[in-house]
């Protein structure tokens, strides 16, 4: 008898039954099948971008190290049959020649920043961040990138992951979950749902946790699927599966923060209309005005370096130099007196070796405090951005999934830092060579330096991703503590 | 009648507290936007004065030296720019500050401020032009949204149709309300940026640049007429003011916020560019091996080198009476020319093909055509790039032939070093750059003109076509 009792007790309702519910109203309702098909057809297109800019740069890059290898190996080959009397040299196309063949561009090896998995989520900066950087004896290392995108495109950015995620995101979880209770309120089924023992924490519970799905779960195949179709061929599944694992929870904690606003705002006595205007102020404060206006700051306590002071200065010091080319090529064969050119040189070589070479060697040091101070500007800047990333959880989220991605300027920097290296060690093989006009053998060509390779490992990238990530994770605590407090005070609003 | 119902329209308008909210925000956003933009026009109008001509300097003191390596040294130039252009900076963010002139080398846009900008901003919103056309919009949609089917919902529809109003009437008393209401607004805003426009550039503000101003002011009229038009039939044809929010926050945000991120996207994978790499690559490879059945380098070299000894009637080149690296440079710099613009051709074709994929994502709004025809307007888009650095490339073209001929003339043989100095530097004329008038603007910017003011069509048909929907 007892137990017949208990049968027509009126138990809470269980978290997945409830979750089920949600589940049928959203697939009965047509907006909310909209809704999902839309986001999924978003994250279609965003992954299959990435994917295309991701292939596009690992494609640019073994094409760079073949032609590369073919050139050299052809030079060298070249050589060989020139020593032995089977050919005759080109003009200006000598491989015996250090200046023909080692110290212009036909001796520029391709330096080459790796982009990270993550790079197929976050788009950058295009062709103007390009993957490989040719690098040789005398390459400016200084210069702009060249580009030739099309600037609208460029304006625009592209459609890709981190984007979806940072600014769209946040409008499906308003288009699913601004009325997540306020629908019964505005029903005037709000007393008849507080009156049954299932807390109506447990139902917002498990509608959230619904939507929750219906938008994480597509998010991390499409960013799965982008990621693995994008690797290069030797990486491995757990690298893999590591770095996907971090911007999926990332983008979780993102999720979770817009849906715990959500949630807050339910608890408090408003209408479903407007909750959506509010979560919609947030969206446009958080998407649009806080980034707007703390660019602006970092515009004004941290202005870009300015290029045109940095290039009227740079043409300050090659004129200089111009000027001092006789002093300086007779302090360079002063101090390296086993260098100087037995022979004549020819008018083309005089020039080359003369003038032009000493010159480069000593522009490195004059235009050291100049680059400096550019670098020092770039760092502030940065800095800036990172400080007040913490306005806005949308900023916080962008700019730690672009230090995941490595595609932040500053990480790029580190192509043109390696490429100096790279710049030094050819200088370091070839140097003599050029200096003195000796002519290159065959084992020169062997002993060419190869060009570098630059990983940005994960610690790295996490460790510039911290505060960002932080700045999400404060961010949906201080919510997830209103809520408590918000919860508490609808509760007492109904037992009123 | 109409009269009556604008006014009780403004009433409710004046009351909405959300309304206020968004239009301060909006205010101050674009306040602080045209401000800092003012700022940066000024400061950046006085560095650019200074590069010139610091750059200028540099060029004439650059000291002895070959010609050919002073043609390497090269100019710098910037674009001009209207004072409208601290209001719309069009793809100013995007594009190099600098144009680099050098010998052999196509002019290119260099360091745009994207490169130093750390991070970028998430919707890509950079100037006050574009706060405006999207949160003006948005103040549209939340203003009109519930204008018919709010009242519909209250019933108070039925009871004023019910006392033999006639909904045609009615209607346009709203619009009326409304669209003095977005007069009231825009008017202050117009003012205000028009003076600071102005202010910022008193003697740069002439007839053309007035002429530019007034054709802002009257597109941003066609557009935001579009989207009080659209939202009042979107508020007509819907059965309740949430569907009716729900449909239009849906246009703006796939309009405004994706429609632009798309249209690149799709542009970039449907129609692909080259990488600078193999753009470098294709233009080399004609340079070596020719192209349309015409021969490559080094036989146009060898029949340069018959030519010319047969018209001097000597020997070997040692004994020309003029310079042959002279004549070999001049025509390396044609040939070059040639091959440049041919490539640049085939580059501003694809451009073509990516700019068609944008208009293709003005179906979904009428922000991305808007954008594009207010940087128009405003000087600031790829066609006044593109016109400034044609008129670039020619003074390049001109100033690196007229120190080849000087090779020509001054040396003897198949020599080629010499030593020049102030006296030729100085010699090359200063480039003088007029810029396109409002005329040449507009005319460049027909599709994006037609496909706003196709969107303010399709949105009045949808309105007047709406009044007929109106029943309690």
């Amino acid at each position: 008898m007892a137990g017949d009792r208990e049968d027509f007790a009126v138990r809470p309702a269980g978290f997945l039954s409830l979750a089920r519910w949600e589940v049928r109203r959203l697939t009965a309702e047509r907006m909310g099948v909209m809704l999902i098909v839309l986001w999924s057809g978003l994250l279609a297109i965003a992954a299959y971008q990435g994917w295309d800019a991701a292939h596009t740069q690992h494609s640019q890059i073994a094409k760079a190290r073949s032609t590369d290898a073919e050139n050299w190996s052809k030079k060298r080959t070249l050589l060989i049959e020139i020593n032995a009397g089977l050919r005759e040299p080109e003009p200006f196309a000598d491989p015996r020649s250090p200046t023909q063949s080692v110290m212009g561009r036909g001796g520029e090896g391709p330096v080459v920043l790796t982009p990270t998995p993550l790079a197929a989520l976050s788009g950058g900066s295009g062709d103007l961040a390009p993957p490989v950087l040719p690098t040789g004896m005398i390459t400016k290392l200084i210069g702009p990138a060249q580009s030739i995108e099309n600037p609208a495109n460029r304006l625009a950015g592209p459609l890709d992951l981190a984007f979806v995620v940072s600014a769209l995101l946040p409008l499906f979880v308003l288009a699913l979950s601004f009325d997540v209770l306020a629908r019964e309120r505005d029903a005037d089924i709000w007393p008849l749902l507080a009156s049954q023992p299932t807390p109506a924490g447990r139902i917002m519970a498990a509608r959230l946790a619904v939507h929750f799905v219906v938008l994480w779960l597509p998010l991390v195949v499409a960013a799965g699927g982008a990621t693995a179709a994008s690797a290069a061929a030797d990486a491995s599944f757990a690298a893999l599966a590591t770095e996907v694992g971090l911007w999926s929870i990332l983008a979780a904690l993102y999720l979770i923060f817009w849906q715990l606003l959500a949630a807050v705002l339910n608890f408090q006595q408003r209408s479903a209309a407007s909750n959506a205007i509010l979560l919609a102020g947030a969206w446009l404060a958080s998407v649009l005005l806080i980034p707007s206006l703390v660019g602006a700051v970092v515009q004004t306590v941290a202005p870009p370096p300015d290029r045109r002071d940095f290039l009227l200065e740079v043409r300050q010091v090659e004129t200089e130099l111009f000027e001092r080319a006789d002093e300086l090529r007779e302090a360079y064969y002063a101090a390296h007196p086993e260098q100087r050119p037995a022979a004549e040189l020819s008018e083309y070589d005089a020039y080359y070796v003369g003038n032009l070479y000493p010159r480069i060697l000593a522009a490195d040091d004059a235009l050291a405090p100049t680059l400096n101070r550019l670098n020092k500007e770039r760092t502030a800047q940065d800095k800036w951005w990172r400080r007040l990333s913490w306005l806005s959880p949308t900023l916080a989220f962008r700019l730690s999934t672009e230090q995941l991605a490595g595609v932040t300027p500053s990480q790029r920097s580190m192509l043109v830092e390696r490429a100096k290296t790279f710049q030094r060690e050819m200088r370091a093989a070839y140097g003599f060579h050029v200096a003195s006009m000796t002519p290159l053998t065959a084992e020169d060509y062997d002993r060419r330096p190869s060009p570098p390779t630059i990983e940005l490992p994960l610690s790295t990238r996490l460790r510039r991703a911290f505060p960002g990530l932080i700045g999400v994770v404060t961010a949906s605590l201080i919510l997830g503590l209103w809520l408590g407090k918000a919860r508490r005070h609808a509760r007492e609003g109904v037992s009123s | 009648m109409i009269w009556t119902i604008a006014r009780h329209e403004l009433g409710q308008l004046r009351r909405d507290g959300r309304l206020r909210i968004v239009f301060w925000l909006g205010l101050i956003m674009l306040t602080a936007l045209a401000l800092l933009s003012w700022q940066t026009y000024r400061r950046d109008a006085h560095e650019r004065a200074h590069f010139e001509s610091a750059a200028r300097e540099q060029w004439e003191n650059q000291g002895h030296k070959h010609p050919h390596r002073a043609a390497h040294f090269g100019f710098y130039l910037t674009k001009p720019e209207l004072p409208l252009s601290l209001f719309d900076s069009g793809i100013k963010p995007a594009t190099g500050r600098v144009l680099w002139l050098e010998a052999h080398q196509r002019s290119v846009f260099a360091y745009s401020p994207v490169e130093d900008s750390g991070a970028t901003g998430i919707l890509g919103v950079t100037n006050g032009a574009e706060v405006l056309q999207l949160l003006g919009a948005l103040l549209i949609i939340l203003a009109a949204y519930g204008s018919v089917a709010r009242e519909r919902e209250s019933g108070t529809l039925r009871l004023l149709l019910s006392q033999g109003l006639s909904p045609g009437r009615w209607f346009a008393g709203k619009c009326l309300g409304l669209g003095l209401a977005l007069a009231w607004v825009a008017a202050p805003i117009a003012l205000g940026l028009g003076l600071l426009c102005w202010r910022a550039d008193p003697a740069g503000f002439g007839a053309d640049t007035a002429m530019r101003a007034a054709g802002l002011l009257a597109v941003h009229g066609v557009y935001f007429s579009t989207w009080l038009a659209g939202t009042m039939a979107v508020s007509a044809w819907a059965r309740t003011s949430r569907g009716a929010l729900a449909v239009l926050l849906g246009v703006w945000v796939a309009g405004g916020i994706i429609a632009p991120r798309l249209a690149s996207s799709l542009a970039s994978l449907l129609a692909p560019l080259p990488s600078v790499a193999e753009f470098a690559a294709a233009q080399a490879h004609d340079f070596t091996h020719g192209f349309d059945d015409e021969p490559g380098w080094n036989t146009r070299l060898a029949e340069l080198e018959k030519t010319t000894l047969e018209r001097y009637q000597v020997d070997t080149l040692a004994e020309l009476p003029v310079g042959f690296s002279g004549l070999r440079m001049q025509m390396m710099g044609e040939f070059d020319g040639r091959i440049s613009d041919r490539h640049q051709r085939r580059l501003e074709a694809i451009y073509e093909r990516q700019n068609r994929w944008h208009w293709l994502t003005a179906l979904l709004g009428p922000y991305v055509p808007m954008r594009s025809l207010s940087g128009s307007l405003s000087g600031m888009d790829w066609m006044h790039y593109q016109h400034f650095a044609e008129a670039a490339e020619q003074y390049r073209r001109g100033v690196v032939k007229s120190l080849d001929q000087l090779l020509e003339r001054e040396l003897r043989g198949d020599k080629w070093e010499i030593s020049v100095g102030h006296e030729v530097w100085s010699q090359a004329p200063a480039f003088s750059y007029t810029m396109p008038s409002w005329g040449w603007a507009l005319g460049h910017a027909v599709v994006p003109l037609a496909l706003v003011t196709g969107w303010l069509g399709l949105a009045m048909v949808l309105a007047w076509r709406g009044i007929g929907r109106i029943s309690p």
